[in-house]
């Protein structure tokens, strides 16, 4: 068959496909996990974005709309992070040895009473040990990139410090009198510094975002091919 | 889905782990798995089912978790045949859980045309395209593709080009077929041309070019000519930077387009020669003028290049300086060059070398010293290169501080002839005293021992230490230490002696988890599955993978055979392989035509097909029609025999040639060439076994029945061969074949040796009952770098077995099976097949005599029997002559004769000379043999001429 419309038979696969998943799937079923989205040849998993939600410890809200903005943020954060771990394979100084792993997970398991409880919420989560180890080795990936890469190269100078005092925090000062600029110094410097940092780290993204091919399928409905010559 | 600022703050790198409330997800956590179901958008053709439950470790009955359900999703993806997975898990009646892996299949390109008014080249249109066949459609190549056709067409003038896309999707295959259709249009015609350059520039003959292109239709091809043109003719002119800057506007209305070339000359350079001679051509590819690259470095290539082409032309004292000389508007170069008087090299010598011989030194320089008929050849560049290969040939023997000088100087009485001379100074021979292995846990040091070249008392040699390592990290590779590195430490505890310890970190193992085979379409998957040496639970080797790779690719019906390693996701030292094949064309036609003046026009039409009924084996059929002959061939071909890996062949032929005509009366004649017609059935079935990478074992059975039809009236001595007018052969065959030439077409080392044995049976259907051996051996050896020996060897012998005849004893085997020789690549003191016994008269005893057309004739040619017992002995000496001609001294002994009692008498000798030139097609050959005693017949000579393509035995 010869297909001259591109759109033509758009709509003959669409409905074709969506036949063939709908009479398959009951009304109670549910997609549990699926490809949310691909970052080059890597895959972000939809189980991916709700583990980062409950780390988050984000409640879903039961409004279809605002739900799927808390997903598509998830979501978002997971592409740069997968963006930014890819990189970092190449990066010298922002290897991750397995004792650091383990100390942050050690860290996390401080936060519950006991073992028992700690390997309950996993469960809860549906998380193994191995995936846990993944989510934070590539947490811990990502937060040595931006050290080694971002961070490292971010300079304030002492009159952004006088610019940020004088045009930032002294307007918030209300009665009274304000404490100097020495005393405070210190603590505008690690917020100034900051700032400098995710702006730069925002270009950065930007610019991976032009090198790597990012494919979003978490929100395309029903399943079909994305590749399909016809899709939307 | 829009990006805005970054989701990643630094401020949110550190997550804490929080109580969350359980999402939806975790309502099905722990529930046992009562089904696991698959659905595809389509059938999985790329892909089995079982392989795709190979890859879910969602398992029934066990625990459902979300962890299991993400590896599942990651290990199908990363087969590449899914775009997207989805996992639907519902609660079934009795407290479970149901789950339905989705899988959304990749369309993946098979075809991309160029149909309609296309004008162009398709190969240059198919570089174009960012799709191609057998990767994934995505819109953004297709879109990008489209783009670049388009401007493709506008940059070469083709402005008002459309190119539509059609799309044919086969949705049960997952493939898309596309095809851009093309209008070309007109071609844009050149309306204006014209030069911007500074008046200084001699550009007039480029300026009537490009005049002269006005009013034809632009061609990109030929402006892109035009400035390189220009370019370098800027730089004869000294302007070797000049910047050339095209611009060229379209105009709609009247299809046409004006072109300006703006010209920046840039700092002039003139380069200038004295004492040059070379041609307009030859001084044009001179570096300086035809590459690009810094001036320096230019310069130098100059020099050196103008030094070669003296030295290599004989005037190897040639000298080149270069002089810089400031002028008014410009800078000068001159190269000045002293080419002194021709010479050549009259001795090469070796001094200092007591480790190696001379004779092996000149065998391995690629300078030669000139002879008789040859100048020789030297040049600096080749000399400096030998001095490298000189001191490799020392330090691979364990001379590591060994040094290498030349000298070229005039001979003593001086004159045309230059001695050459190598300065070698050896210095002390080092031997491995002690190797030592470090963090070697897996294999013990006996085992890694065998690996190495470099052992305890052998010369220390660091290429072969790097070889040693590199032998070392393959095995480990090959055991599945992946990570494994490996590294040398040397040391010299005293003179003579070093001390060797590799340091190994082999680091954790890795092993295969599951083989998925994806893109098998038609073939069987129990073949495909027999060629993959990769098996879950192994090691994962490289080894394995580059074999199956291999033997897949030995299947013969794969285009493309990709094997990928993946992470198993579950265990990071196991990995899961991806076996992707692409199927290649199963049919293939061939066909032609022709004519010959004795035959008339003639056809051939072949089909086979490469894939037959899934087996990876080989039908085909072969016709060849003609009015005088007609063949018919059926053929089947299979790698494997009774399940082992025997390649096979059988086939089965028909073959009829008609030499008579009939007149018009009816009677049948013999016009020209043979006196009878024949049809031939042959049935044949051969299979080969492999010895080692250079011996083989063939086993053969062939059937062969032959029939012969005579005219009537054939003189009587002729009447020979109607005793073979119908015949019946049976037989088993076996081959040997031992192959170490370097170079099958024209040997100069190693051996060739072929054994062939043939039992005839009339228990089996033959209609004689016979025994044939033919042996043969080839030796070849570089006496002298310039001196080689080629000798050979073949011997052969017919007899009779069983209950025979006596006329069947003294002549066992058919015309056909009996041994003929004579001409060119036997015996070249005798005529084409006139070796050995001869068809005499019965009555008269005399040998008989017959013309083109068969009948008896005193000035014809003698008609040869063939005989059942071979010797041939082939002994030549080659030496080269001047540029790719080689001269040949040779002897060739031997004869064909009735038994091998008949050796002594009728042996013959033959010496001669041969002049052979080794083209790109093989050696082309004439030889001039003289036979000191030749039977006294009119077609026998004391010189016999030959003319051979190929080589000489």
């Amino acid at each position: 068959m010869r297909h001259r419309s591109r759109h033509g038979i758009l709509t003959v696969t669409w409905l074709a496909v969506f036949c063939s998943i709908a009479d398959l799937s009951p009304a109670r079923s549910e997609i549990m996990d699926r490809v949310a989205a691909l970052v080059g040849d890597e895959v972000i998993t939809l189980s991916d974005v709700r583990w980062l939600i409950q780390f988050r410890g984000q409640i879903l809200p039961s409004d279809p709309a605002r739900r799927k903005l808390v997903y598509s943020a998830a979501l978002n954060q997971l592409i740069e992070e997968t963006m930014i771990a890819r990189e970092a394979r190449n990066t010298p100084g922002a290897e991750i040895l397995p004792a650091e792993v383990e100390t942050r997970i050690e860290a996390y398991r401080r936060h519950f009473r006991s073992e028992e409880k700690f390997q309950k919420k996993l469960r809860s989560m549906g998380m193994s040990p191995g995936s846990l180890r993944a989510v934070v080795r590539r947490q811990l990936t990502v937060q040595k990139f931006v050290q080694v890469r971002i961070q490292a190269f971010v300079i304030v100078l002492p009159r952004e410090i006088e610019a940020y005092y004088r045009e930032t925090f002294l307007p918030t000062v209300k009665g009274g009198s304000a404490p100097p600029l020495e005393l405070l110094q210190n603590r505008i410097q690690e917020i100034v510094g900051r700032r400098k940092a995710n702006q730069e780290l925002e270009r950065w993204v930007a610019q991976a975002r032009k090198r790597i091919v990012v494919e979003v399928l978490l929100f395309r409905e029903p399943p079909q091919s994305p590749n399909h010559p016809e899709s939307p | 889905m829009r990006f805005g600022r970054p989701a990643v703050m630094i401020g949110l790198l550190l997550l804490p782990f929080t109580y969350a409330e359980a999402s939806a997800d975790s309502r099905f956590e722990g529930k046992t798995v009562r089904r696991v179901e698959i659905h595809a958008d389509g059938r999985l053709t790329r892909i089995s089912e079982a392989d795709v439950f190979r890859l879910i470790t969602i398992r029934e009955e066990e625990p459902y978790t979300s962890s299991r359900a993400q590896t599942t999703l990651r290990r199908l993806y990363a087969t590449g045949v899914f775009h997207d997975v989805q996992i639907d898990v519902r609660k079934s009646s009795d407290g479970g859980v149901s789950v339905t892996v989705f899988l959304i299949r990749k369309y993946l390109m098979d075809q991309i045309r160029f149909i309609g008014q296309v004008e162009a080249d398709r190969r240059q249109l198919r570089r174009q395209l960012v799709l191609k066949p057998g990767e994934p459609y995505s819109d953004a190549s297709f879109e990008e593709s489209l783009v670049k056709v388009s401007s493709f067409y506008r940059r070469n003038g083709y402005h008002q080009a459309a190119v539509e896309p059609e799309f044919e999707i086969d949705h049960d295959g997952a493939g898309i077929n596309l095809a851009f259709r093309i209008t070309a249009g007109r071609g844009a015609r050149m309306k204006q041309v014209e030069i911007e350059a500074p008046e200084a520039l001699d550009l007039e003959r480029f300026q009537v070019q490009l005049e002269n292109a006005r009013g034809s239709v632009f061609s990109r091809s030929r402006l892109d000519q035009i400035i390189r043109r220009v370019e370098k003719d800027l730089a004869r002119q000294g302007f070797a930077a000049a910047r050339i800057r095209e611009q060229l506007q379209y105009d709609r209305t009247d299809n046409t387009v004006s072109l300006r070339l703006q010209i920046q000359p840039g700092n002039r350079t003139v380069i200038e020669f004295e004492g040059v001679d070379l041609d307009q051509q030859t001084l044009a590819d001179l570096p300086v003028f035809s590459r690009k690259g810094l001036l320096e470095n230019l310069l130098d290539d100059t020099t050196a290049e103008l030094r070669e082409i003296y030295q290599r032309r004989g005037y190897l004292l040639a000298h080149v300086a270069l002089e810089r000389q400031d002028r008014a508007n410009s800078n000068a170069i001159l190269f000045r060059v002293e080419r002194g008087a021709r010479c050549r090299v009259g001795s090469v010598l070796f001094e200092g070398n007591e480790f190696a011989e001379d004779g092996v030194l000149l065998g391995i320089v690629s300078v030669r010293k000139g002879g008789m008929f040859r100048s020789g050849r030297f040049t600096e560049r080749m000399a400096q290169d030998d001095l490298r290969v000189i001191e490799a040939y020392y330090r691979q023997r364990g001379f590591r501080d060994v040094e290498v000088t030349y000298e070229l100087v005039a001979a003593n009485p001086p004159g045309r002839n230059l001695k050459l001379t190598y300065e070698i100074r050896e210095g002390t021979r080092y031997f491995i005293r002690d190797v030592q292995f470090v963090g070697n846990e897996e294999l013990s040091r006996r085992v890694l021992e065998n690996q190495l070249q470099g052992r305890p008392g052998t010369p220390f040699a660091l290429a072969n230490l790097t070889r040693d390592r590199a032998n070392l990290l393959a095995m480990y590779e090959d055991l599945g230490y992946r990570q494994v590195d490996c590294r040398f430490q040397i040391s010299f505890p005293e003179v003579a002696a070093a001390h060797v310890t590799f340091v190994i970190e082999e680091g954790p193992r890795h092993f295969t988890d599951v083989v998925v085979l994806s893109g098998n379409l038609s073939t069987k998957e129990r073949l495909v599955h027999e060629a993959i040496s990769i098996k879950p639970g192994d090691p994962a080797s490289l080894t394995r993978i580059l074999a199956t790779e291999s033997d897949l690719y030995d299947l013969a019906v794969f285009s493309r055979v990709e094997i990928r390693e993946i992470p198993s996701f579950i265990d990071p030292l196991r990995r899961n392989v991806v076996v992707a094949v692409e199927e290649a064309r199963k049919y293939t036609l061939s066909y032609g035509g022709g004519y010959s003046s004795s035959e008339g026009p003639r056809g051939t039409l072949g089909i086979s097909n490469g894939n037959f009924l899934g087996r990876a084996e080989t039908l085909a059929l072969g016709l060849r029609a003609g009015s005088k002959r007609q063949r018919a061939n059926l053929s089947y071909t299979a790698s494997r025999f009774f399940g082992r890996k025997l390649p096979t062949v059988t086939s089965l032929t028909a073959n009829n040639e008609a030499a008579l005509t009939t007149d018009t009366e009816g009677d049948i004649r013999a016009p020209r060439g043979k006196p009878f017609d024949e049809s031939r059935v042959i049935l044949s079935t051969q299979t080969e076994r492999p010895l080692s990478r250079r011996e083989s074992m063939f086993f053969r059975y062939n059937f062969e029945a032959v029939r012969i039809r005579l005219p009537e009236d054939l003189d009587v001595p002729l009447q020979f061969f109607r005793e073979q007018d119908r015949l019946r052969l049976s037989s088993f065959a076996l081959s040997y074949l031992n192959e170490s030439r370097d170079d099958p077409t024209n040997a100069t080392e190693g051996f060739l040796l072929t054994g062939d044995t043939k039992l005839s049976l009339k228990a089996i259907g033959s209609g004689a009952n016979f025994f044939r051996a033919l042996a043969q051996g080839q030796y070849y050896r570089k006496l002298h770098p310039d001196l080689i020996l080629a000798s050979s060897l073949r011997l052969g012998w017919i007899g009779a077995f069983g209950l025979a005849a006596p006329d069947e004893m003294s002549n066992p085997a058919p015309l056909s099976e009996r041994f003929f020789s004579g001409g060119s690549t036997t015996l070249r003191g005798l005529p084409r097949e006139l070796a050995g016994p001869l068809l005499r008269d019965p009555e008269t005893g005399e040998i008989v005599l017959v013309n083109h057309r068969g009948e008896s004739d005193p000035a014809g040619r003698p008609v040869p029997l063939g005989g059942n017992a071979l010797l041939i002995a082939n002994l030549e000496l080659r030496f080269p002559l001047a540029a790719f001609f080689e001269a040949a001294l040779f002897y060739d002994g031997g004869n064909v004769f009735r038994t091998f009692r008949d050796l002594p008498s009728n042996f013959t000798h033959a010496v001669g000379l041969g002049i052979q030139a080794n083209t790109p097609l093989g050696p082309i050959r004439f030889d001039v043999g003289y036979n000191p005693s030749p039977p006294d017949v009119t077609a026998f000579k004391h010189w016999n001429f030959h003319f051979i393509l190929g080589p000489s035995f």
